[in-house]
C-alpha cells in the first residue's frame, strides 16, 4: 500500500493535477475516492460552479463635489407631515445604532427610508444632522466620515426661552429613560428630526440610577462657538489654496452676485476676484469644484458653495441680513445662506433648522429663531455685513 | 456551595461572554468547563464544582422519593435567563461522561443521566421526563441566545432520537475523547504555539479511530466542525499534556490561557495599507483589566473592540519567521498573547457592516461570501494559481507586496476541490478553502442593528443562495408560524422579501431534491427595540471650511488637538 503522500508526490510529479481515473483507486486513500467522484469522473464535474462575483462598488461622490452639490434649496419644499417626521427619526436612530460612516451608508438609508435618492440628498441630510448637533464628519482625500456623538444636554441661547434640547444619540430606549429624569417636549421641524426640549426636570429622590441613561450638559455652546468664529477675512485665509494650473480642460463658469447666475467663461487668462464653478467630466461622472479668487494673496481658495457664494457676494455688498430683537428671529435671503462654521452658531442656538418662507417665486427667505441680539450683532460683525431692522 | 439560581445564571453569562455577536453556541459543558465556569462567574469558589453543580440541579429538580424529576420548577426564568440552563448542561455533561463504545441512544444516554441525577441505575427516562418533557427548557435557551443576538445550535432530531439530538447536538468532546487528544498531542510532540487553526488542520490530518471525535473534527457543518476544533484547542491551550506526569484530576490541572492573534488590514484615508495585530479575546471568561508588553517591554492596554475581539494593536507584518508570545498581565489565568508564524491568511470582510473593514473576523467561509487571501511567495502563491487554473477560486486581481502576495476579492467558485492533487506543504491553504457545505444562503441590505445582529422592522434583509446547481427551494419559517415559500429559485440572484414581516426570528431553509442542504437564521425587532451603539467612534472636524478651524465634534468644542475631546464650559 502506498502511503497517501508518496502516492501524492508522484501524481504531482507526473503532473497529474486531478486524479480522473477512479478505477487508480490504490493511488489515492479509501475515503477519498468518495470525493473524486464528487469531483471529475469522467466528466467535467457533477456540479456546477458558482459564477464569480465582480465586486460593484459604489462610486461614492467625492468629499469636494459633496459640499457643491445641490443643497437645501434643490431638494422639493415640504410641509411637515407624518411620514417624513417618521423618516428623520428613524434615520437618527439607525445612525444612532450604526455609530459611524460613510456618505454611502448614510445614503443607503435615506433611499430606504424615502427621505432622499441622490447623493446631493444624502450630503444635504448629513450637513443637516451635523448642523444640528446630532453627529460630525470628517473627510480626507475625498473620503468622508461621520459619527455620533453621544446624547447631551444643550441650553438654548435665548435665556432658555426656548428651553433647553436634546441632541446626539436617540432611541425609543434612551428618550423613555431621560423621560424618567426630565418631561420631553417634542417639536416637529421639517426636513429635520423631531426637536426634543427639555421640560421640567423630575423629582430625582426615587431614581434607580442604572435605569437612567447617561447625559451630558454642554451649557449654551452656540454662544462660546461666537466666540471663537473668526472674521470673515480671517476664515477666508483659512480656506485651502488650489493649486490648479491647467485650467484649460475645464469648463468655467463665473458667478455674478447681481443676477445670481452662473455665466460661461471661456478663458481664465486674468480672473476677476470672485467665485468660480470648474467642471470637469471623469469617465461618467462630472466633477465639479468651487474656488474663489482672492486678489490680495492672487491665489484661488477652495471651498463650498455656500460659503465661498456668500464671500462673493458679500464683498461685492450684495449680502442681506435683517434681524428683530423683539422676536428674536434672524431671517436671511437663501442665496445669502451663511458658511457653515457661522450657521451651526445660529442653528445651535435654538437647536432647530432654519424654516423657509416662501413667496410667489419660491423660497424667499430662511429664518432662525431664537437668536439673541448680542448673538446676531456679534455674527454680523464677523461676516461684516449689516443687519437690518431692529 | 452556590445556589441552583446562581448556578444557572453563571452557566447562561459564561457561554455567551467574549463571544461576537452572531457565534453560534453550543451548551457543551464537561467537566473542565464547569471548573472554568466556576471559577470565573460564580461568587463563591467552589473546592469540588462539578459535584456543587450536579449537587444544585439535584435539589432543585430531583424527588427521591419517586426515583423522578419535576421539570415544571424550570418553567419561569430568572429575569432575562431561562431557569433550566443548568438542568440543560447537566443533561449534556451526562452525554460528555459517555464513553467511546457507548452507543449513542436513549437507553444508554439516560443511564447516564440517572447517574448524574442520583437516581437509580436502571435504563429508561426518569420519571417526570417523559419525551418532549425537556423540549421546552431547550426552546428557551434557543429564545434567549437569538434575543441577545447569538445563534442557536441546538435542534430536534427525527425519529427515535428526535428529543436526544437537542443533547448530542449540544455535546462536543467527551472526557475519553480529551484523553486520547493529551496523549496525541504528547506523543506528536507538536509545537506549543499552534493557534487554533493550525491546530485544527493538524488534527485534520492526524488519523483518529475514535468515531464520534473524528466525525465531529471533519464533519460537513463547518459550525460544528469548528466547534470541535475549538475544544480540541482548549485542550491543547494549557500545555499541561506536555509532561510525562500521569493525568492529573481536571481541577488540578493547569487552566492556562492564552491570546490570539489574527491581522486587521488598516486602510489609511489616502489608501496606504498597514497590517495590525488583532487579538481576540478569549471566549468564556471575564476580563479585568489586561495589558500585554510587546518585544520592547512596552505595556500596551487590550481594550475591547466589540465581544469576541480586542482594539488592534501595533503594526505587525503578516507573515513571522518564528512565533512571537508576549507576557499578559491583569488576570491569573490569561498568561500570554500569541503572534503566530502562519503561511497563509483568509480576511474577511467585517460581518456587522457591508462595507467593513477586513481582518481576520472568521474562522471559516460562508459560500458566496468575498474573502482576501494573503500568502507568502512561493509555494502558497503558486498553490493558488494552480487553484485558479482549475477553476477551483478566482479573484480580482493580486498585489505584489514584497515576501507575499494579496489576493483581492477572491471567490470560491467550484465544489470540485476533493479531485485536486494539492501540494503536499499547501495543503493546510486548500483545506481552509474548500467549501464543505453544497449551498449557502446570504443575507445583506436592509437596515440593520448589529448591536443586536437583528434587522429592522419594514426593511427586512435582501437573500442570496449561492450553491452548485442551477435552482433551489427556499422556506422562510417565523417561529410564529408564518412562511414564505420561494421554489425553485435561481442562484446568485437576489431574493427580496415582504416589509411587512413581522418582528420575530426566521430561518431560512435551503433545499436540494428534497434534501436540506443549507439554513440561516434571521431575526426582525421592532423599531422600538432598536439600541444605540455602545461607543461609537470620535470624530473631530477641524476643516477651516465647515468649522472655521475650530475643532468640533457636533457640539462639542475640542480645545486639545492630542488629547481627549473635552466638553465646552457651560
Amino acid at each position: 500500500m502506498i502511503p497517501e503522500d508518496t502516492a501524492r508526490d508522484i501524481l504531482r510529479g507526473s503532473g497529474i493535477a486531478q486524479a480522473t481515473n477512479v478505477n487508480k483507486s490504490w493511488l489515492v486513500a479509501a475515503d477519498e475516492v468518495a470525493r473524486l467522484l464528487k469531483g471529475t469522473v469522467g466528466c467535467e464535474n457533477f456540479t456546477l460552479p458558482i459564477k464569480y462575483e465582480v465586486a460593484t462598488q459604489e462610486q461614492s461622490p467625492n468629499a469636494t463635489d459633496s459640499l457643491s452639490l445641490a443643497e437645501i434649496e434643490g431638494l422639493p419644499l415640504s410641509e411637515v407631515n407624518a411620514t417624513k417626521v417618521v423618516a428623520y427619526e428613524r434615520l437618527l436612530q439607525y445612525c444612532s445604532a450604526v455609530g459611524s460612516g460613510d456618505l454611502g451608508t448614510l445614503n443607503k438609508a435615506c433611499v430606504l427610508l424615502g427621505i432622499s435618492t441622490e447623493w446631493g440628498g444624502a450630503w444635504s441630510v448629513l450637513r443637516r444632522l451635523v448642523l444640528l448637533g446630532h453627529l460630525e464628519f470628517e473627510t480626507h482625500n475625498n473620503n468622508i466620515r461621520w459619527g455620533m456623538v453621544e446624547p447631551n444636554i444643550l441650553t438654548a441661547a435665548d435665556g432658555g426661552i426656548s428651553r433647553d434640547f436634546l441632541v446626539g444619540q436617540r432611541t425609543p430606549r434612551l428618550m423613555e429613560g431621560f423621560g424618567k429624569l426630565f418631561e420631553v417636549l417634542e417639536e416637529h421641524q421639517i426636513d429635520g428630526p423631531k426637536r426634543m426640549g427639555v421640560g421640567k426636570w423630575v423629582d430625582d429622590s426615587g431614581f434607580v440610577t442604572s435605569q437612567v441613561p447617561r447625559i451630558g450638559h454642554l451649557g449654551c455652546v452656540s454662544e462660546l462657538i461666537v466666540e471663537l468664529l473668526p472674521a470673515v477675512d480671517n476664515w477666508i485665509k483659512l480656506l485651502p489654496v488650489w493649486e490648479e494650473r491647467d485650467f484649460g480642460r475645464y469648463r468655467i463658469d463665473c458667478y455674478d452676485p447681481t443676477t445670481e447666475q452662473f455665466l460661461s467663461r471661456a478663458t481664465l487668462l486674468q480672473p476677476e476676484q470672485g467665485l468660480y464653478r470648474f467642471k470637469i467630466e471623469q469617465g461618467k461622472r462630472s466633477i465639479v469644484t468651487y474656488a474663489f479668487f482672492s486678489k490680495n494673496d492672487d491665489c484661488w481658495r477652495c471651498g463650498d458653495l455656500y460659503g465661498l457664494r456668500f464671500v462673493a457676494r458679500q464683498q461685492a455688498g450684495k449680502c442681506r441680513a435683517m434681524y428683530t430683537a423683539e422676536s428674536r428671529n434672524l431671517v436671511i435671503p437663501p442665496e445669502d445662506r451663511w458658511p457653515m462654521p457661522y450657521e451651526r452658531a445660529l442653528v445651535l442656538a435654538s437647536g432647530r433648522l432654519p424654516e423657509r418662507l416662501r413667496g410667489d417665486t419660491g423660497v424667499v427667505a430662511l429664518r432662525y429663531t431664537g437668536i439673541p441680539k448680542k448673538m446676531a450683532v456679534a455674527l454680523g460683525e464677523a461676516l461684516q455685513i449689516h443687519l437690518e431692522g431692529e | 456551595m452556590a445556589t441552583y439560581k446562581a448556578w444557572n445564571s453563571a452557566l447562561a453569562t459564561f457561554f455567551v461572554s467574549g463571544v461576537s455577536k452572531g457565534s453560534h453556541i453550543f451548551l457543551s459543558l464537561d467537566e473542565e468547563t464547569v471548573e472554568e465556569m466556576a471559577a470565573g462567574f460564580l461568587d463563591k469558589t467552589e473546592d469540588r464544582p462539578c459535584e456543587d453543580l450536579v449537587a444544585a440541579v439535584r435539589s432543585a429538580c430531583v424527588d427521591q422519593s419517586s426515583d423522578g424529576v419535576n421539570l415544571d420548577v424550570f418553567a419561569a426564568s430568572y429575569g432575562k435567563i431561562p431557569a433550566g440552563v443548568a438542568f440543560l448542561g447537566v443533561m449534556v455533561l451526562a452525554a460528555c461522561r459517555m464513553k467511546e463504545e457507548e452507543g449513542v441512544d436513549e437507553s444508554n444516554y439516560f443511564l447516564r443521566l440517572r447517574e448524574i441525577l442520583g437516581l437509580k441505575p436502571i435504563r429508561g427516562r426518569p420519571k417526570g421526563m417523559p419525551p418532549g418533557a425537556e423540549k421546552p427548557l431547550w426552546l428557551a435557551w434557543n429564545r434567549f441566545l437569538v434575543a441577545l443576538g447569538y445563534t442557536p445550535t441546538s435542534e430536534e432530531g427525527a425519529g427515535p432520537q428526535t428529543y436526544l439530538r437537542y443533547v448530542f447536538s449540544q455535546a462536543i468532546l467527551r472526557e475519553s475523547d480529551k484523553g486520547f487528544l493529551r496523549q496525541r498531542y504528547r506523543d506528536s510532540k507538536i509545537p506549543r504555539n499552534f493557534d487554533s487553526d493550525q491546530l485544527g488542520f493538524w488534527l485534520s490530518r492526524q488519523p483518529v479511530n475514535r468515531k464520534h471525535l473524528s466525525e465531529g473534527l471533519q464533519h460537513p457543518d463547518p459550525v460544528r466542525a469548528w466547534e470541535f476544533r475549538q475544544s480540541a484547542y482548549r485542550v491543547y491551550e494549557p500545555g499541561d499534556w506536555a509532561n510525562n506526569a500521569p493525568q492529573l484530576p481536571s481541577q488540578d490541572r493547569s487552566s492556562a490561557r492564552r491570546i490570539e492573534c489574527g491581522i486587521f488590514r488598516f486602510e489609511s484615508l489616502v489608501g496606504d495599507v498597514q497590517y495590525l495585530t488583532f487579538p481576540k479575546q478569549p471566549g468564556r471568561s471575564r476580563h479585568s483589566e489586561l495589558s500585554v508588553s510587546d518585544e520592547t517591554g512596552r505595556s500596551e492596554k487590550l481594550r475591547e473592540f466589540r465581544p469576541g475581539f480586542f482594539r488592534p494593536l501595533w503594526p505587525q507584518k503578516p507573515f513571522l519567521d518564528k512565533p512571537i508570545e508576549l507576557p499578559v498581565g491583569g488576570d491569573p489565568l490569561i498568561k500570554s498573547l500569541v503572534l503566530p508564524q502562519r503561511d497563509f491568511w483568509i480576511l474577511t470582510f467585517d460581518p456587522e457592516t457591508e462595507r467593513g473593514a477586513i481582518a481576520s473576523w472568521k474562522p471559516y467561509l460562508d459560500l458566496g461570501e468575498k474573502f482576501m487571501v494573503l500568502c507568502r511567495k512561493g509555494p502558497y502563491s503558486q498553490e493558488m494559481s494552480r487553484f485558479r487554473e482549475a477553476g477551483l477560486i478566482d479573484w480580482s486581481h493580486e498585489i505584489d507586496c514584497g515576501g507575499w502576495f494579496e489576493y483581492i476579492a477572491c471567490m470560491v467558485v467550484s465544489y470540485g476541490w476533493g479531485g485536486f492533487v494539492s501540494n503536499l506543504d499547501c495543503r493546510a491553504l486548500s483545506d481552509a478553502l474548500e467549501p464543505r457545505a453544497e449551498a449557502g444562503v446570504s443575507c445583506s441590505g436592509g437596515l440593520r442593528d448589529q448591536n443586536q445582529n437583528a434587522w429592522l422592522a419594514g426593511f427586512p434583509p435582501t437573500l442570496r443562495v449561492y450553491g452548485f446547481e442551477n435552482r433551489f427551494d427556499l422556506t422562510v419559517i417565523g417561529s410564529r408560524g408564518a412562511q414564505i415559500v420561494f421554489n425553485a429559485q435561481p442562484v446568485q440572484q437576489d431574493i427580496v422579501l415582504p416589509t411587512d414581516l413581522d418582528h420575530d426570528t426566521y430561518r431560512i431553509q435551503v433545499n436540494w431534491n428534497g434534501r436540506r442542504v443549507a439554513s440561516r437564521m434571521f431575526r426582525i425587532v421592532a423599531w422600538s427595540d432598536i439600541m444605540e451603539h455602545p461607543n461609537p467612534p470620535e470624530v473631530i472636524n477641524a476643516d477651516p471650511i465647515s468649522t472655521a478651524g475650530l475643532r468640533l465634534r457636533g457640539p462639542i468644542v475640542c480645545r486639545q488637538p492630542h488629547s481627549e475631546s473635552e466638553k465646552s464650559d457651560a
